[in-house]
C-alpha cells in the first residue's frame, strides 16, 4: 500500500468534471484507491463517494492506493491533480 | 359559456401541431415493498435489480446515440454522470447488501441506498453536487419504477395531449406507446434529453409553460404547437380555425412522404426491395405500423436479457417476442440471440481491458450453453408467430463457431425441446474475418445479416464513441464496401438472402448503394424507413449498381464520400423535376 498528500489546486474544487475524470482514471487501474479528508475514508471508483467528499480548492487529501499497478495508478492520478484536471480545456473526454 | 383563451409561451422542444383533449399527468408517488425477503427470494430480488439496471443503461444509451451532436455539453455531462452512477461500485455494493444482510426488497433497497447518498449531498454546502440531486433522484425512480413494472401511465388515453410538471426520458418512452398527440411540461430536470426523444418519436412537446397545471385541467381543449413554442387552452373559435389550417398544411406536406412509406420498398424499375425496422426496446414497437416498416430485420433481445432460468427474465422476454411477433405480423421477424459482454454477468469480476475483442457473443453463448439452450427453448416454444421466423448469431468470427452451435441446435431438435421447425439460422457479419470467408460459411446457413456497425469499427480499428478517433470512424472507407460486396457475392453463390441491419442502411444515399451491391433487404431506424424507401424509387437497380461498384473501387475515404454525394446530387435533381 502506498500514500500520498495531495492539495486542491484547482479552482472549482472537485466538481462534475474533475470528479468524473478522477473517477475514469481511477477505474483504469485495478488497484484499490481510496481518498481520506477531514477524517473520511471514501472510494475513489465511487462517484457518489467522491461527490459526497465535496472536495473544495485547498482541501489536503490523502490519496491512498493497494493492489499490483498501484505505482502507476498514483502516477496518473496525482499528475490529474498537478494538472488541476485539464479545468482550463473544454474537451469531454469519452467514457 | 365559453372559457376564456389563455395562451402560455415555452420553449418549442419538438415541432409540429396537436389539437384536443388534455390530460393532466401527475405521477403518483411511490410506493414501496415493506416484506421482508427470505433467503430463496434474494437471488430473484438480485436479479430484478440487475435487470432494471440494465434497462436504464440502455436507456441512456440509446438517448446518446438519438442525440448524437445535438447534445451541448451540459446535457451530455448529465447523461456521463447518469452512466457514473449506475456503474458506482459503493451504491451497487449498497444496495446488494441490503438484499443480502436487510432482507429489503430490490426496490427498497435502491431507494433507501440511494436517498443515503442524496441525504449527504443535501447536507453538502456545495451548490453544484445539490443540484445533481435532481440526477439521483430521477435514476432512482427510474430504477424503483423498472423493478415494480410499475405503468404509471395506465390512465392515459390514447390520443390526448399530456401536460405535467416534469417529463422524464422514460416517462417520454412510455407515453409514446401510450400513441399520445403531443406534450407540454412545466420544466425538466433532464429536460434536453427529453426533447431528444420526443423529436426521434416525432411528437409535438413543448417545454418551460409557466403555471401550466394552474391553468388546465383534464380534459379541457388545448392546442400544442410545437413549432412556436406555445400552449393554448380553450382555445377561441378563431383561433381554433387557424390551427386547423395550419394543421392541413403540415398534413399535406407530410402526404406524399407517408403514401411512399405507405407502399412496399422497391427500386424505379420494380426491384423489390424489403425494408425493415431495428428493435431494441418494447416501446419502439409500436413504430413499425406508424412508418410502414415490414418487419423487423433485428431484433436486439439484450434489454431482456436473463441468464440461465430467472423467472421474471424469461416472462420480461417472452412479453418482448410476443409484442414483437404481433407488430409484424405476415412480414419477417428476424431475432438476434443475446449480443451481450462480459459485463453483464455480476460473477464475472474481472476487468476486461478490451471488451470488445474481449468476451462476447457467440462466445458466451457457447461458453455458457444453458444461456444459449434456455434462449432458444423460449424462442422456438411458442406459436404467436404469424410470418417467417428467423434467428441469427452474434460475433462469428469462424466456421467452427457455426458449426458449434448448429450441433446444439441439433441435439436440442433431437431431444424435442425445440416446438417450432419452420424458422432459418443465420449469423451476423460484422467481423472482417467472418466476411472474407463468408463463402465458406455461407453453405451452412440460411441467411447472412451484415451488421455494419461493428463491422465498419473493426475494420477500421477506430472506437465510434471515443471521439480522438472519431474522424477515423468512417462509413464510406471503400475496405467496409468491399467486405460487404464479398460477403453479399459468397451468398449469392451459395443462394441465400443477405440483409443489412447496422446504421448504414437508415442513411438514404447508403441505403441505395448497398441496393447497388445487390442487397434486397435492410433493416434500420424506423423513423429512417420513409426517406430510404422514397429515393430507392428514384434510381433503377441498374443505375445503382454502376454507383456501387464505383464506391467498391474508389480508392480513398475521400472518393468514395464524393460518390456517395453525386448519387445524393442526382436524387435532389430528380426530386426537383417532379
Amino acid at each position: 500500500m502506498i500514500k500520498k498528500k495531495v492539495t486542491v489546486t484547482n479552482p472549482s474544487g472537485l466538481h462534475a468534471r474533475p470528479a468524473s475524470a478522477l473517477v475514469r482514471k481511477a477505474s483504469d487501474f485495478k488497484s484499490e484507491f481510496h481518498i481520506h479528508m477531514y477524517g473520511y475514508r471514501i472510494n475513489a471508483k465511487s462517484i457518489l463517494g467522491v461527490m459526497t467528499l465535496a472536495a473544495e480548492f485547498g482541501a489536503e487529501l490523502e490519496l491512498e492506493f493497494d493492489g499490483p499497478d498501484e505505482k502507476e495508478a498514483m502516477d496518473a492520478i496525482v499528475k490529474l491533480f498537478e494538472d488541476n484536471f485539464h479545468e482550463s480545456e473544454n474537451g469531454q473526454q469519452n467514457s | 359559456m365559453q372559457k376564456k383563451e389563455i395562451i402560455i409561451g415555452g420553449l418549442n422542444s419538438a415541432p409540429g401541431i396537436a389539437i384536443g383533449k388534455s390530460f393532466v399527468y401527475n405521477p403518483v408517488g411511490i410506493m414501496l415493498s415493506t416484506k421482508p425477503v427470505s433467503d430463496d427470494e434474494k437471488l430473484g430480488e438480485r436479479d430484478k435489480y440487475f435487470s432494471a439496471k440494465r434497462i436504464i443503461q440502455i436507456e441512456i444509451k440509446k438517448i446518446a446515440q438519438l442525440s448524437d451532436d445535438r447534445l451541448d455539453d451540459d446535457a451530455r455531462r448529465i447523461l456521463d454522470i447518469g452512466r457514473e452512477i449506475l456503474d458506482d461500485p459503493e451504491l451497487e455494493k449498497g444496495i446488494l447488501n441490503r438484499i443480502d444482510s436487510d432482507a429489503e426488497q430490490a426496490d427498497r433497497a435502491v431507494y433507501e441506498e440511494f436517498q443515503k447518498y442524496i441525504d449527504r449531498l443535501n447536507l453538502s454546502g456545495n451548490s453544484f453536487f445539490r443540484e445533481r440531486i435532481i440526477d439521483l433522484r430521477d435514476i432512482r425512480d427510474r430504477l424503483v419504477r423498472a423493478i415494480q413494472q410499475k405503468s404509471l401511465l395506465m390512465e392515459i388515453k390514447d390520443d390526448s395531449l399530456v401536460v405535467s410538471k416534469d417529463i422524464s426520458p422514460s416517462e417520454i418512452i412510455q407515453f409514446a406507446r401510450r400513441n399520445i398527440k403531443a406534450m407540454a411540461s412545466e420544466q425538466g430536470g433532464l429536460t434536453s434529453h427529453a426533447s431528444i426523444i420526443a423529436n426521434s418519436m416525432g411528437i409535438p412537446f413543448v417545454l418551460g409553460a409557466k403555471d401550466l397545471l394552474d391553468r388546465v385541467e383534464c380534459g379541457d381543449q388545448i392546442i400544442v404547437d410545437g413549432n412556436a413554442g406555445r400552449v393554448i387552452i380553450n382555445p377561441a373559435e378563431e383561433t381554433l380555425e387557424d390551427y386547423k389550417t395550419l394543421q392541413r398544411i403540415e398534413a399535406e406536406t407530410d402526404k406524399s412522404m407517408r403514401e411512399i412509406a405507405r407502399n412496399p420498398g422497391q427500386t424505379k424499375d420494380g426491384q423489390r426491395i424489403v425494408i425493415q425496422a431495428n428493435v431494441e426496446l418494447e416501446a419502439e414497437i409500436d413504430r413499425i405500423q406508424k412508418y410502414h416498416a415490414e418487419g423487423i430485420g433485428l431484433l436486439r433481445t439484450e434489454a431482456y436479457f436473463f441468464d440461465g432460468d430467472s423467472d421474471k427474465g424469461v416472462h420480461d422476454q417472452e412479453v418482448f417476442l410476443r409484442r414483437a411477433a404481433e407488430a409484424c405480423g405476415t412480414n419477417g421477424l428476424t431475432v438476434r440471440l443475446f449480443d451481450v459482454g462480459g459485463d453483464k454477468f455480476p460473477d464475472y469480476a474481472k476487468q476486461e481491458k478490451n471488451p470488445f475483442l474481449g468476451w462476447r457473443g457467440v462466445r458466451i453463448l457457447l461458453d455458457k450453453r444453458e444461456m444459449l439452450r434456455s434462449q432458444l427453448r423460449l424462442i422456438l416454444n411458442q406459436n404467436f408467430y404469424k410470418g417467417p421466423l428467423q434467428i441469427m448469431v452474434p460475433m462469428i468470427t469462424n466456421v467452427e463457431e457455426v458449426l458449434e452451435v448448429k450441433d446444439e441446435i441439433e441435439k436440442m431438435t433431437a431431444a424435442g425441446e425445440l416446438k417450432k421447425t419452420d424458422w432459418e439460422f443465420g449469423i451476423m457479419i460484422e467481423v472482417p474475418s467472418a466476411a472474407i470467408l463468408a463463402e465458406h460459411i455461407a453453405p451452412h446457413v440460411d441467411f447472412f445479416s451484415i451488421g455494419t456497425n461493428d463491422l465498419t469499427q473493426y475494420t477500421l480499428a477506430a472506437d465510434r464513441g471515443n471521439p480522438l478517433v472519431q474522424s477515423l470512424y468512417r462509413y464510406m472507407h471503400p475496405a467496409v464496401w468491399r467486405l460487404i460486396r464479398l460477403s453479399n457475392l459468397a451468398a449469392q453463390r451459395s443462394r441465400i438472402p443477405v440483409s443489412v441491419c447496422g446504421e448504414l442502411a437508415s442513411d438514404p444515399g447508403a441505403a441505395c448503394l448497398l441496393v447497388g451491391l445487390g442487397v434486397r433487404k435492410l433493416s434500420m431506424a424506423a423513423p429512417a424507413v420513409p426517406a430510404v424507401k422514397k429515393m430507392l424509387r428514384k434510381f433503377t437497380s441498374a443505375e445503382l449498381e454502376k454507383y456501387a461498384s464505383q464506391v467498391t473501387s474508389a480508392k480513398s475515404v475521400t472518393e468514395a464520400a464524393v460518390i456517395r454525394h453525386s448519387l445524393l446530387d442526382e436524387y435532389e435533381l430528380r426530386t426537383e423535376d417532379q
